[in-house]
């Protein structure tokens, strides 16, 4: 898995490429919260994410809150199709925000 | 033969490592594809078994090791039934158990996933020899019209 983090005005993009498991979700996990602790806004694009289990799942959880706690934003970014599979199992798919693109994050604010 | 595809017992063994997932879940996928599941289907049993894996390794053996697990895959008319297995100290029978989706907490999903995705899930010690067995049996479910 690699994550890449995007500065843009206003928010971080931390972007999660390939599978996201019990052996890569501890450095989602880090690069999530990293963010969070610094106090910067927080989208997690997972467009290339092809697998994610509980502890991926788990790391998205932990990430919304902390920002929560914190009073930042926090969404998901172009969830792919294997994700969304599993976040409705775990029925967060209605609790994450969740935006197509950046351009629907910003008309949403 | 039944509508699940051909019918043989596979076996496959690997070390209880995080690092050994990624090809437990390729093995998995490629024995299933030889069936006539759909994807979406192969997708979600490939997801219980890797949540049952991730058990084995984090609270049975705790942590990272190279003891065995071993998974036996049965394909059987509309059904495949699974068998993992574990050298690892019993585990309490009682304390197998997922929290409520609502409750927005890390951890403890893993439990909850199998019983979702999985129609007969059965926790057991073995009693051949040391360690813990987990039977599962995923079902075809009735096609519904825009299937």
């Amino acid at each position: 898995m690699d994550i890449i983090i995007h500065q843009h005005p206003g928010i971080s993009i931390a972007a999660l490429r390939g599978e996201v498991d019990l052996s890569t979700s501890a450095c989602a996990r880090s690069a999530i919260l990293d963010c969070l602790i610094a106090g910067t806004p927080l989208l997690v694009d997972l467009s290339e994410v092809t697998y994610i289990d509980s502890s991926g799942i788990a790391s998205l959880v932990e990430g919304f809150r902390m920002a929560r706690d914190k009073q930042l934003t926090f969404g998901l970014l172009a969830v792919s199709e294997p994700v969304l599979r599993v976040l409705q199992l775990a029925r967060l798919d209605q609790v994450f925000p969740m935006y197509a693109d950046l351009d629907a994050y910003q008309a949403s604010r | 033969m039944g509508d699940a595809g051909f019918e043989l017992l596979h076996e496959l063994a690997f070390e209880a490592r995080a690092s050994a997932l990624n090809e437990m879940r390729r093995q998995v996928s490629e024995i299933l594809a030889r069936t006539r599941l759909r994807t979406e289907d192969i997708e979600s049993i490939v997801l219980a078994l890797n949540e049952a894996c991730m058990n084995i390794i984090q609270h049975a053996y705790r942590g990272d090791s190279c003891k065995p697990i071993r998974l036996c895959i049965e394909p059987h008319g509309d059904e495949v039934h699974f068998e993992l297995l574990d050298c690892a100290p019993p585990i309490d029978l009682a304390q197998v158990r997922g929290r409520a989706f609502e409750e927005l907490r890390p951890g403890g999903l893993g439990v909850r996933f199998i019983a979702e995705l999985m129609q007969d899930v059965r926790y057991c010690h073995r009693t051949e020899s040391a360690g813990n067995c987990l039977r599962m049996t995923w079902k075809r479910r009735p096609a519904t019209q825009d299937q």
